[in-house]
């Protein structure tokens, strides 16, 4: 059983779910330093909300705004971007940090 | 009377901006030693400017120079770089460094008084391409070329640079060293074996460009 943590950072973006049991994807920077048990500092994470109220994150690669720049012009309907930036906080999260259940973004 | 005719441009006459290839200049930044190219390294701590410190990443790492030239010909123009690398690796750029500074990190070069950062162009890709197909070569199978383009801090679109304001930072002869980070398109826990990269460097007002290889190891004798 992995340990949860709390995702703490920017939010700079998110985006819709196709998959039935995830609510929706947030895309957070992440501004402090947090491993070794959490993320690191200037990293990029996807943090993913299920309808059963568990929340995972685990990183992308993004480095900023470019990446979601990108994303919402290939796929306008699935992405929003959030600028600027809003404050994030989510307790109790399952920390993947190179997990694959939450699919490619 | 006989008609004078207009003589074809030769390629010396025109508008070039010249970059050619070097080896690194400035060890240490990022914790590359002085005679490597290319380096895979595991997550470690964070280093100011390093992208994916926190993922497995190869680091792409070349010297270049732009010498002292006239730039006739010129009104403005985007320095444009492109890398061949995996198809499930992306690659983010570094600023150009042109010292080491505290540590592990670089200095930035500066042009028209702002740091000189990269943003993702894929036309700058394609173009890359489309050269590379021009010299008789093919991109190797499960490869690309990732392109970019120079921006401002924001890298969100391409920034370009007046002659005068090229002109003052090439001044005499211009040497930095220029860093990339490959890494997984979708982050797993493995290291990225080394591999050789191909590098374009042009521009996107002139014709001048090249093409070189940065090998995993560095032959005897290079530096």
């Amino acid at each position: 059983v992995r340990d949860t943590i709390s995702i703490k950072g920017k939010q700079i973006g998110r985006k819709r779910s196709d998959r039935s049991d995830i609510k929706h994807f947030d895309i957070v920077h992440i501004e402090d330093e947090f491993r070794p048990v959490g993320p690191a500092e200037n990293s990029i994470v996807m943090v993913s909300t299920y309808h059963n109220g568990k929340v995972s994150a685990k990183y992308i690669p993004f480095v900023g705004y470019f990446d979601l720049d990108r994303q919402k012009r290939l796929h306008p309907e699935n992405w929003k971007i959030i600028e600027p930036s809003t404050d994030f906080l989510k307790r109790n999260v399952l920390w993947a940090p190179f997990g694959n259940e939450q699919g490619n973004y | 009377m006989k008609e004078k005719k207009s003589k074809n441009l030769d390629w010396h006459d025109k508008p070039q901006f010249i970059v050619r290839p070097r080896l690194p200049q400035f060890p240490g930044i990022f914790d590359i030693p002085a005679d490597t190219c290319i380096a895979s390294h595991t997550p470690h701590d964070h280093i100011h400017e390093h992208l994916h410190d926190h993922l497995y990443h190869m680091h792409i790492r070349y010297g270049f120079e732009f010498p002292k030239q006239n730039l006739a010909g010129i009104q403005e123009l985007a320095p444009l770089v492109a890398m061949m690398v995996k198809v499930e690796h992306r690659v983010d750029c570094n600023p150009i460094f042109v010292a080491r500074g505290k540590g592990s990190e670089g200095i930035c070069l500066k042009i028209a008084g702002q740091d000189v950062h990269w943003t993702p162009d894929d036309t700058v890709g394609k173009k890359a391409t489309t050269l590379f197909a021009k010299t008789g070569r093919k991109i190797t199978n499960g490869y690309y070329f990732a392109g970019f383009s120079t921006s401002d801090v924001s890298e969100r679109k391409t920034f370009r640079y007046s002659r005068e304001e090229l002109l003052r930072s090439i001044g005499n002869g211009l040497v930095a060293d220029q860093h990339f980070q490959a890494t997984w398109k979708e982050p797993v826990e493995k290291e990225i074996e080394p591999y050789e990269v191909i590098i374009y460097l042009g521009d996107d007002f002139t014709d001048y460009h090249t093409f070189f290889k940065l090998p995993v190891v560095v032959p005897i004798g290079a530096f």
